[in-house]
């Protein structure tokens, strides 16, 4: 079975998962739900359905924190994921919006060129001229679509857009109306309509939230994984699934090298070394966990294409350097310190050292 | 042992455990209430019921020999020993304690030193109960005993009488097996073993003293033990060889803070401010509703959080509720807990900033209340005196850091100052100066006020020299006067008498500094000593002073410095000089405030005469030329006669050091005569090239003292080419220009100016 869509969202994935919860769930839902706020939780953090099904981890981490977001879903206030980049913001968003509405699919993506009519409606200018102002005019948004359907919209990167039209949303989320004055309405939101956005707090070129919008939302923050186990589990995962996703030719298992990944990032990240002895240059990329496993899914490719089936230091290298390396000056020297003062010494990683050498 | 006795385990400062308690002791009403304490403290137990007690309040149990020795009994209003006594209090119930006595307990912990004074062990077993059975926080575990009540209060009593019993049940499990595995060290075991046979016997007592059901309070530990089997005999042999010092008791006032930490008893709360607000809940004779119960939490978390400068407005937190609702329902649990508030307040009210909660979380989560003592409690002599000074001046103590201001031209002021400066000297650090004699007002004293309960125990210990504040800080002040022979020490020992309105104990203690002054060989020593104390006479004209005693002391010391100084300047080594240096700036700053004409003109002379005598040493010379240029005392031609006579053909250190303390503390000097300017130019350029490189940290160093601004006026007039002399009228040649630009680089940074580098 081939499927011809290079990724499949989350409800087709975890459909059977989402339908076992489903039936299992005996605990009240909030109107339009359709699973109970703990049955989300344990979509989201993983576990087991009432009739037994395993329920994989979507997000792995804190648990009170993905409560807390859920619980805000649940007393419709509208829910803020703030992190740095590659916390798994948009893919928390993502299953959050799969498991209670039972689709991902609503979804603004805001950036610079966002306007208003892309938020709130637009009008089919033929039918304007043609008939005049009349409901069958307004060409709807996701926005309106989900208030009369009472599903939950994400917005994504919510802070990209200009906070002129980031603002349109103040009445929204606290009337739960968006007024349409031309036809003296309103769209009026039914039950179960809420709003989750993502929006990180390290890149530049960011528009500031309002006050005004930000008192609006419940702010969770996703912090970076803990520790380099936690974070290895979850590179190692989301490697395997990409590759499987994407057909890449199997390779043999190499979770040796993805420890290396990660070891390699959060050292970079935190500018030491992961027993503290050692203080590092930073670099100027954020070196995100998102970040990590895309080096690992190219390294796999490399390996499975290019290479003789085993990710390997070679095929590390390469897509190793251009993930660190985003100022050409900074970030070779930065590496450069780190590749003398720790790859060269550290034990097994010898292999690594000539690699990076021979692509810097 | 008996039927009528009932022992009921608590959580130390459990509000869950205080519930139940209380709950229970309606139901069984004993004849006669329990409380693991101090039996000392006995009598002191009725003022518990007094009207003006206020928790936090603290049995404070000090040695009356060597009140080093000292232990705490701390109860919050939400104490299960607290409300033991309270209730018992309403009801006309006697109240006993029943630990082992504090003078036991103190007299063991002297013995073994190292060893804590901590009469209990570290952690509440009750807590590990909590944790096994899978619940995050001690307290929590408690909420869930008592919501299974249903609300039905014709069954609490019989409910909470379960409770206790099964907690009697599970904890000798826990004893049994932790005697087994012998965790705990034989020193403790026997500790243990020791106090369990003092509270046997009193309970045995008590049995055969009343007619009705016995209560009996006490941390859940000893609970196996006190219901096992035991023969009298046994007992008084266990308590019998014990040593034992005599001990004093009283009520002291606790603070917030300090109930957070563990002292006393062993268990210590965590967040008194919660368990506050959880108490609020139990005792309500109505449950109230979840709602009120978060509403009220979070309008706290955003008052404090709107006093940090948080904009925290009224809907958010109407929002933080109805989240901590909301995660409580997720959480299955009836009523938030600590986590659910916190993290509503932190996703609503601090949009997910950490850093917001951190700043107000001491006073929300710890609180800052300070317990308070009622007039009726027998206090000791300085405690009371205390309380009337703190009357008499508005002052109360408070658990938080409180800048105070005073002025000390208003009797208030000085009032206060007097208070503050005095418990300073009898070591009752209850206010910190930060700030005095700042700027040009002297009549001005900053102070940082916070009052922890240690101060008790310090007033305690300041008994042994008098009754009241007064009282002992004037005759501690007069002992270390006595015991002292340093004339620094005892110059600062008058100026704190001064300042603390003891005009007695400082005028005996200008007659032990004359003494003493006669004796002191070290002329650095003297010029320190009189400095404080011209300020003194100076500026402390609001305060009585001995006037005539202290300028008297001031002029014999002032005399005794000019004779002696320049003598007393030969061959000292470079720490010395330094000291002196630093000595004489103070030295010559007071004698100017002290304005007596002939002192000061004989310290010129002498100023005088230790430029020119060449063994005095090099930084003392160069600051006394200083001094005479800055005071016209000499012309300027003179001035740089001895300054080149100072520097050139002299040896590179000693030059130095002359031109060091010549130049520093102030560029005026070389920036207005522009001759001396070019005295150290020519000095400069004559050094040999080594000599020259040798001389550069030196030259660095004494140019930092001069601001910016100086320091870029100097390089202005540097750059303006080759010093001339004033007779000279032809300009050196343009050749020179060349490597003199070359080297302007250099020279920015020597002058630490300009320059990125």
């Amino acid at each position: 079975m081939s499927n011809e869509r290079l990724r499949l969202s989350a409800e087709e994935i975890y459909a059977d998962e989402l339908k076992a919860l489903s039936q299992g769930d005996d605990r009240p839902r909030p109107a339009n739900w359709r699973l109970s706020p703990q049955a989300v939780v344990t979509y989201i953090l993983g576990g087991k359905a009432a009739d037994g099904t395993t329920i994989s981890a979507k997000y792995v981490g804190n648990r009170r924190l993905i409560e807390t977001a859920v619980a805000t879903l649940a007393t419709d206030r509208a829910l803020l994921l703030l992190g740095l980049p590659g916390t798994a913001k948009s893919w928390v968003s993502e299953h959050l919006a799969a498991a209670i509405s039972g689709s991902s699919q609503r979804m603004i993506q805001c950036t610079a060129g966002t306007d208003e009519n892309q938020i709130r409606y637009g009008w089919n200018y033929a039918l304007l001229l043609a008939k005049g102002p009349s409901r069958e005019a307004l060409v709807k948004t996701p926005l309106t679509r989900a208030m009369e359907e009472g599903t939950l919209v994400r917005f994504e990167e919510l802070t990209r857009m200009g906070s002129d039209v980031q603002d349109t949303l103040i009445t929204v989320l606290s009337e739960k109306t968006l007024p349409i004055p031309e036809l003296d309405t309103a769209v009026e939101a039914r039950r179960g309509f809420n709003v989750i956005a993502t929006a990180n707090n390290r890149d530049k070129g960011v528009n500031d939230l309002s006050s005004a919008l930000k008192r609006r939302f419940n702010v969770v923050v996703l912090p970076s994984p803990a520790t380099l186990e936690e974070e290895t589990g979850i590179v190692l995962k989301r490697v395997r699934e990409i590759g499987t996703n994407l057909s890449l030719p199997p390779i043999r298992p190499a979770d040796q090298e993805i420890v290396r990944i990660v070891t390699l990032f959060r050292e970079l990240r935190e500018g030491k070394t992961l027993n503290g002895k050692i203080k590092l240059k930073t670099s100027t990329g954020s070196l995100s966990t998102a970040e990590a496993i895309s080096v690992g899914v190219s390294a796999w490719a490399s390996a499975a294409h290019f290479g003789d089936g085993e990710m390997d230091a070679v095929s590390l290298a390469s897509n190793l350097v251009g993930a660190v390396v985003k100022d050409p000056v900074q970030d070779t020297v930065a590496l450069q310190e780190y590749l003398e003062s720790v790859v060269r010494t550290r034990d097994g990683w010898s292999d690594l050292y000539t690699a990076i050498r021979e692509v810097l | 042992m008996d039927e009528r006795l009932h022992l009921l385990g608590i959580r130390h400062h459990g509000p869950g455990s205080s519930a139940l308690l209380r709950q229970a002791l309606d139901a069984l009403d004993p004849a006669c209430v329990l409380v693991e304490g101090p039996p000392e403290a006995d009598a002191l137990i009725p003022y518990a019921a007094e009207e003006g007690m206020v928790p936090p309040v603290a049995l404070l149990l000090y040695a009356s020999e060597d009140s080093t020795a000292a232990s705490f009994y701390p109860f919050a209003e939400f104490s299960p020993e607290w409300q033991a006594l309270r209730w018992a209090s309403d009801r006309h119930r006697p109240v006993r304690f029943i630990d082992w006595p504090a003078g036991v307990s103190l007299a063991l912990s002297k013995h073994e030193d190292g060893e804590k004074s901590d009469t209990a062990h570290s952690s509440d077993p009750l807590d590990l109960l909590a944790e096994a059975a899978g619940y995050e926080d001690g307290e929590a575990f408690w909420n869930t005993l008592i919501e299974q009540t249903g609300g039905q209060p014709a069954d609490a009593g019989q409910h909470a009488l379960s409770v206790f019993a099964a907690i009697e049940e599970a904890m000798t499990e826990a004893r049994a097996y932790q005697t087994e595995t012998g965790a705990m060290s034989e020193t403790e075991t026997m500790r243990h073993t020791q106090r369990e046979a003092f509270m046997r016997t009193h309970i045995r007592q008590a049995l055969k003293e009343h007619e009705g059901n016995i209560a009996v309070i006490c941390g859940a530990w000893h609970l196996s033990a006190l219901r096992a089997p035991s023969k009298i005999v046994d007992d008084k042999a266990m308590t019998k060889d014990l040593p034992r010092i005599k001990v004093e008791a009283t009520w002291v006032p606790w603070t917030d803070s300090r109930l957070s930490f563990r002292s006393g008893y062993g268990a210590g709360v965590l967040s008194p401010g919660w368990y506050r607000h959880l108490w609020s809940l139990y005792a309500a004779s109505e449950t109230p509703a979840p709602e009120s119960f978060a509403a009220v939490w979070q309008a706290k978390t955003t008052a404090l959080l709107r006093s940090e400068g948080y904009p925290a407005p009224t809907a958010s937190a109407i929002e933080a509720a109805r989240l901590a609702l909301g995660l409580a329902a997720l959480r299955g649990i009836q009523m938030p807990g600590l986590a659910e508030m916190r993290e509503a307040s932190l996703a609503t009210l601090c949009y997910g900033d950490e850093v917001a909660l951190a700043l107000i979380q001491r006073k929300l989560y710890i609180g800052e209340r300070v317990g308070e003592i009622d007039e009726h409690v027998p206090q000791m002599p300085l405690a009371r005196d205390l309380t009337l000074w703190q009357k008499k001046t508005r002052l109360k103590p408070e658990g938080l850091d409180r800048e105070l201001r005073l002025d000390l031209r208003t009797e208030a002021g000085l009032l206060k100052s007097t208070l503050l400066h005095r418990l300073t000297l009898i070591q009752v650090p209850w206010g910190r100066l930060v700030e005095a004699e700042s700027g040009r007002g002297t009549f001005r004293e900053v102070w940082m006020l916070r009052w922890v309960p240690e101060l008790s125990v310090a007033l305690a210990e300041a008994l042994i020299h008098g009754v009241t504040i007064e009282q002992s800080a004037g005759n501690w002040t007069l002992e270390r006067a006595q015991a002292s022979n340093s004339v620094t020490a005892l110059a600062e020992m008058i100026r704190a008498a001064l300042v603390a309105d003891l005009p007695d104990a400082a005028t005996q203690c200008i007659e032990r500094l004359q003494a003493a002054a006669i004796h002191a060989s070290d002329i650095t020593d003297l010029m320190n000593a009189i400095a404080p104390l011209v300020r003194v006479l100076r500026y402390g004209a609001a305060r009585k002073l001995p006037e005539e005693a202290l300028r008297a002391l001031i002029l014999a010391m002032s005399i005794e410095v000019n004779a002696g100084v320049r003598v007393g300047s030969h061959s000292l080594d470079r720490e010395a000089a330094a000291a002196r240096v630093q000595a004489m700036r103070g030295y010559d700053e007071a004698l100017g405030l002290f304005a007596d004409e002939a002192l000061s003109h004989s310290w010129r002379h002498q100023l005088a005469l230790m430029v020119e005598d060449d063994q005095v040493a090099a930084p003392v010379a160069g600051l006394s030329l200083r001094r005479l240029h800055e005071l016209r005392a000499w012309e300027l031609p003179t001035v740089a006669a001895a300054f080149s006579r100072h520097t050139s053909g002299q040896e590179l250190e000693n030059a130095g050091a002359f031109l060091e303390c010549f130049l520093s503390g102030g560029s005026e000097i070389i920036l207005q005569d522009h001759s001396l300017l070019q005295l150290v130019d020519t000095w400069l350029c004559e050094l040999r090239e080594e000599d020259f490189i040798a001389s550069l940290p030196l030259l660095r160093r004494s140019f930092t003292g001069f601001d910016s601004i100086a320091r870029r006026r100097l390089m202005e007039s540097i750059a303006k080419g080759p010093m001339q002399d004033s007779g000279m009228t032809a300009a050196h040649g343009t050749a020179e220009d060349g490597p003199f630009s070359e080297a302007l680089p250099l020279l920015y940074r020597i002058l630490g100016i300009g320059g990125q580098s």
